[in-house]
């Protein structure tokens, strides 16, 4: 059903409405054809009626008027008056007043029988069969009745016939009046030609467009014309007989007369009648604003169907959304809760709480704004955890973040509600303390956060040691927007850190002058490097034993025109955090190795080059540095020593592990220097291939006073050996420490009781010096 | 209904009219008199159109043109018109209170009535025996006498010859031997025109008949012919067209007129003075018109005195 309905009221039903409208538009075009035919038919019909029903008339008009006469001829005066005349009385004496009684007879027949208020007789005259004139209703009656002698109207009872008085012809009645059943005279009639003409016009008019003529063989009578010319004429002309040859044409007799009805009528579709060609354009004009009705319902309908459509489409939706409404809202408080919880997430630290770097920012903001309106001072603290990396890598991710939590509760316990504590990523802690009073009360509260790390922490029933290095800035003396004060923060920090750790540092000018140093040299050490200006200087290495140089450290020692002497304790960290090592590194193999094999001339020499742990984070290329620099200089591969510090075994993997290997078994000596005085994990020694050991100088320093550092570097040199490893102590200053060391079976060693590092020329004279060759 | 409700008006008005006439016999009732009383006695014989008269049970018709003449005449005095039925012998004696005949050319005085009316009109023919008795009024009509035979009577009309005197002793010779039907009293009394003294077998009806009686009787065949005036001959001939023929004139040519006892001048007088009034606007022209219409041609010469007939 539904279907249907939509089948029937799509635009099928504007298609069919189409067809039907054309069909209707061709039926009534076609209708109004067969209309116009059966129109003219009809009129045909019409007309012939119309003639036939005025032939009628005139039948009974003379068949009335026949009586009439009759009833006339028999009327008792009638027969009174022949009767007396019979009977022979003289007019004076009783047939006068039979006459006069006849005579008011015919006047009273004149003047009583009317039609349309017209009479039909003109004339009434009664003529003896003799031919002598017995009564007549004319005043003036000089009118000869001769023709009454014409034989054929003796034997006729009633003769009609035409009479042309002049210019009028007339229709004339004569009755033959007969008494006693024999003819004795005759009652003449002229009757009204208009009452004729009225009779036979009736339904005619000016506009009718018809002619006709009452014709009999003794002439015509004209009725009428309103097709030719103006009325009244009598004949037909010539021309207007031509005329005539195209109209419908009725000829009917009359019955009982001798009279024909001649008739002519225009035809139908010469006539301004409706079922003409206008009225079909008319039509089909009327067919035009339907047509567009059509159109504009089809448009309608059409916007319709969409619009319906819509609105069912979007009846369903609406259905379907409530539905998902439900479930929206309910998934919008989800996401609400998710969203708190992510809002949360995204301005706190999943691990400790606290707010993160953002939101720390954030509240110091606000802290800033605070103390702007109040005009007070805060305090912003940086708290970095000393060797937290270390922790991390040596004892695992769930250490570190036993640490950093345990950490940020020990934090949280001791500070205000008013400060703000937030963690900025990794180990470094951000305190925000407004309202400070002055200095000292900072110094105070820095002095109680170092402490709250006095305590080890406690991991899987171990105890860790940590200590906290802070950097402290102040608004508004140190900056006054968030920036500034974080980074005087964090330079406080670490200057705190190459303090010693364990430490806080305000901010100060100066830190900013050395920040600004680093940035210059920076620069500067680029310069360097691309104009050749650093140099290698040599130490001599010395065996102990023999006192006698057996090998060279190779030294990068850099001279600024500008800045003067700079410490490679200042520019190779530099190095490191800008990149610039890997190049460095380069630059020292080449130098070293050329320079190696040049002296392999004077004494098979080894040469020692320092490895920072930031060259073997690209393994490759650092292996191919030193190939090259092998190759192109020519020096044996074991010559070279490469020196590498504890921070590398730290940080090491198997790349590190396989490029020491292959370094190994292609002759190369490996050495560990500083050792010592990092986190020396002894179970390195036995995973990395060590060819050497070299003791830092701090434990030589203090040896000759200190029996605890005496200890400590028997015991290494004892470590050494049960490992299979040289030992090479550095910083032998004096002859004691070279006595002492070589009793205690220490094989190389060198200092500046031998030799401070020098230029490759100086220690080529010291090579030939000892050869003796100079 | 109406005429029961006339009947007796009229018998009421007799009632009191006797009375007044009882006990003031010796008073004139002239026009005074009759204004007084306020009602006017049309004594009438019915005869031809001037006067039809019919009673049968409850049925009473009065009509003809002396009774709307009378009626129109009471109506201009402003008094009550009443009608006297009355016959040819009798009629004078109703008018006078003096009853009178007229045998054998002479008039014979009968016995003393009572008057019952006041006026006589019905086509009476002047007649000097008459005039003795009482007055009439001017003339308002034309008559003769014709004598009128059967139309299968072998009597031939005269040929006219343009002198009445002629004509009439045509018909005279023509009727001797004849029957001709006459009646005493009236007009058609054959002593007025000395019929006895042409040889025609006078036949007077054995019963009294009336005069528009008198053409049935011949077709009856009581008489071959039969005295007729011309305002009857005129009805009959139209009545009985081809069934009787006029002969000829028997008398010469008369007139009527209404009559009033010979003591009531004024209201003669105011008779003649109505007739001039309604011959002058025509009235009367119409009346004849109405009652007589062929007699209008007839007489064409006399009613052209008062008036122009035709069309």
């Amino acid at each position: 059903m539904k279907k249907l309905k939509r089948k029937l009221s799509s635009s099928r039903l504007i298609i069919i409405a189409a067809v039907l409208l054309a069909a209707y538009l061709v039926s009534i075009l076609a209708v109004t054809n067969f209309g116009q035919t059966r129109l003219k038919e009809s009129q045909q019909r019409e007309l012939n009626l119309k003639v036939q029903s005025y032939t009628s008339m005139l039948e009974y008009f003379f068949n009335v008027t026949n009586d009439e006469l009759t009833n006339l001829a028999s009327d008792k005066s009638m027969l009174t008056y022949f009767a007396n005349l019979a009977s022979g009385m003289s007019m004076q004496y009783g047939l006068g007043a039979s006459l006069f009684n006849l005579n008011r007879e015919l006047n009273r027949l004149i003047d009583h029988t009317e039609i349309s208020q017209q009479s039909v007789y003109q004339r009434l005259v009664l003529v003896g069969y003799d031919g002598t004139v017995i009564a007549d209703t004319a005043k003036n009656p000089d009118t000869a009745f001769d023709m009454v002698n014409i034989p054929h109207i003796r034997e006729q009872s009633l003769t009609m016939r035409v009479v042309k008085d002049g210019k009028c012809s007339y229709v004339q009645l004569v009755k033959r009046v007969e008494y006693a059943g024999k003819p004795v005279a005759f009652l003449v009639a002229d009757l009204n030609r208009k009452v004729i003409i009225s009779q036979l016009t009736a339904q005619e008019h000016a506009d009718s467009r018809s002619r006709m003529d009452l014709i009999s063989d003794e002439g015509d009578i004209f009725i009428w014309d309103s097709l030719t010319t103006e009325l009244q004429a009598d004949e037909p002309k010539i021309d207007e007989k031509s005329a005539l040859a195209n109209k419908i044409y009725f000829e009917i007799e009359i019955e009982n007369t001798p009279f024909k009805l001649r008739s002519w009528f225009e035809s139908v579709n010469e006539k301004d009648i409706f079922t003409s060609g206008w009225f079909i354009a008319s039509l089909s004009f009327l067919a035009v604003p339907v047509v567009f009705g059509l159109f504009y319902t089809f448009i309608i309908n059409n916007a319709n169907i969409i619009l319906r459509t819509k609105f069912e489409e979007s009846h369903k939706q609406r259905r379907f959304l409530s539905a998902q409404n439900q479930l929206l809202i309910e998934e919008i408080e989800k996401r609400k809760a998710s969203e708190q919880e992510l809002a949360y997430q995204a301005s706190h630290d999943a691990l400790t709480g606290l707010p993160n770097r953002n939101c720390g920012n954030d509240r110091l903001e606000q802290e800033l704004v605070r103390a702007k309106r109040s005009n007070t001072n805060v305090l912003i603290m940086f708290i970095d955890l000393d060797n937290f990396k270390q922790i991390n890598d040596t004892l695992g991710h769930s250490a570190g973040d036993q640490v950093l939590m345990q950490s940020t509760a020990r934090l949280l316990d001791s500070i205000r509600d008013s400060d703000v504590l937030a963690r900025l990523g990794g180990d470094e802690f951000l305190l925000v303390i407004p309202e400070l009073k002055d200095l000292d009360s900072a110094t105070y509260l820095a002095a109680r956060v170092l402490s709250l790390f006095d305590a080890p922490f406690i991991w899987e029933n171990q105890e860790l040691f940590i200590s906290t290095s802070i950097g402290m800035s102040v608004y508004p003396q140190d900056g006054n927007n968030v920036q500034q004060l974080l980074a005087s923060a964090d330079t406080a920090m670490y200057r705190a850190k190459q303090n010693g750790r364990n430490a806080f540092s305000f901010y100060n000018a100066a830190m900013s002058a050395d920040l600004q140093r680093t940035l210059d040299l920076d620069g500067r050490l680029r310069q360097a490097l691309a104009r050749d200006e650093l140099e290698m200087y040599y130490q001599p290495i010395i065996e102990l034993a023999s006192n006698k140089i057996i090998g060279a450290e190779a030294l990068m020692r850099w001279h600024d025109t500008e800045f003067g002497f700079i410490s490679p304790d200042e520019f190779i960290p530099l190095a490191e955090k800008n990149g610039l090592i890997h190049l460095l590194g380069e630059f020292a193999i080449n130098k070293a190795c050329m320079q190696a094999a040049e002296w392999q001339k004077i004494t098979p020499l080894h040469i020692a080059i320092n490895f920072s742990s930031v060259q073997f984070r690209r393994c490759d290329t650092l292996f191919e540095q030193i190939n090259a620099g092998l190759i192109q200089s020519g020096l044996p591969a074991d010559k070279l020593d490469i020196e590498i510090t504890e921070s590398l075994l730290f940080n090491h993997n198997e790349e590190v592990i396989t490029l020491l290997n292959k370094l190994q078994a292609m002759g190369m000596q490996l050495s560990i220097d500083d050792f010592g005085t990092g986190y020396s994990a002894l179970s390195y020694l036995q995973k990395f291939p060590f060819d050497k050991l070299k003791i830092d100088r701090a434990f030589l320093q203090n040896m000759q006073d200190s029996d605890s550092d005496r200890e400590l570097v028997n015991a290494i040199i004892a470590m050494a050996k049960a490992l299979n490893l040289k030992v090479v102590a550095e910083g032998i200053e004096d002859q004691w420490h070279a006595d002492y060391l070589r009793i205690m079976n220490c094989e190389y060693g060198q200092g500046y009781f031998y030799s401070k590092p020098v230029p490759a020329k100086v220690f080529e004279l010291l090579l030939n010096k000892e050869k003796g060759l100079v | 209904m109406r005429v029961t409700k006339f009947k007796n008006t009229i018998k009421n008005i007799l009632f009191m009219g006797s009375a007044l006439i009882f006990s003031q016999a010796a008073l004139a009732i002239d026009l005074q008199e009759i204004k007084k009383q306020g009602v006017l006695r049309h004594i009438g014989v019915p005869y031809a159109n001037f006067l039809s008269y019919i009673k049968k049970d409850d049925f009473e018709l009065l009509s003809g043109l002396d009774v709307e003449l009378v009626k129109g005449f009471a109506e201009s005095l402003g008094v009550e018109y009443q009608y006297v039925p009355a016959k040819w012998n009798n009629a004078i004696g109703k008018l006078t209170g003096q009853h009178a005949q007229f045998k054998n050319n002479q008039t014979i005085i009968g016995d003393e009535c009572v008057i019952e009316g006041d006026i006589i009109a019905n086509g009476v023919t002047i007649l000097d025996w008459r005039a003795e008795l009482a007055d009439f009024s001017n003339d308002y009509f034309p008559s003769a006498v014709w004598l009128v035979a059967r139309a299968d009577s072998d009597l031939q009309p005269i040929h006219p010859t343009n002198s009445i005197d002629k004509d009439i002793k045509k018909v005279k010779r023509l009727i001797n031997g004849r029957d001709v039907l006459a009646m005493e009293h009236s007009c058609l009394d054959p002593n007025l025109y000395n019929l006895y003294s042409t040889g025609a077998n006078i036949i007077l009806p054995a019963t009294e008949r009336r005069l528009n009686e008198m053409v049935p009787a011949i077709l009856n065949k009581d008489a071959e012919s039969t005295l007729l005036d011309v305002a009857d001959t005129l009805i009959a001939l139209e009545k009985w067209p081809g069934e009787i023929k006029v002969i000829g004139p028997v008398s010469q040519e008369q007139r009527m007129g209404a009559v009033f006892r010979k003591d009531s001048p004024e209201l003669r007088k105011a008779f003649n003075q109505y007739l001039d009034d309604i011959k002058k606007d025509g009235t009367y022209l119409q009346l004849v018109e109405k009652h007589y219409p062929s007699v209008s041609y007839f007489y064409s010469d006399y009613f052209d005195n008062t008036h122009k007939l035709g069309r």
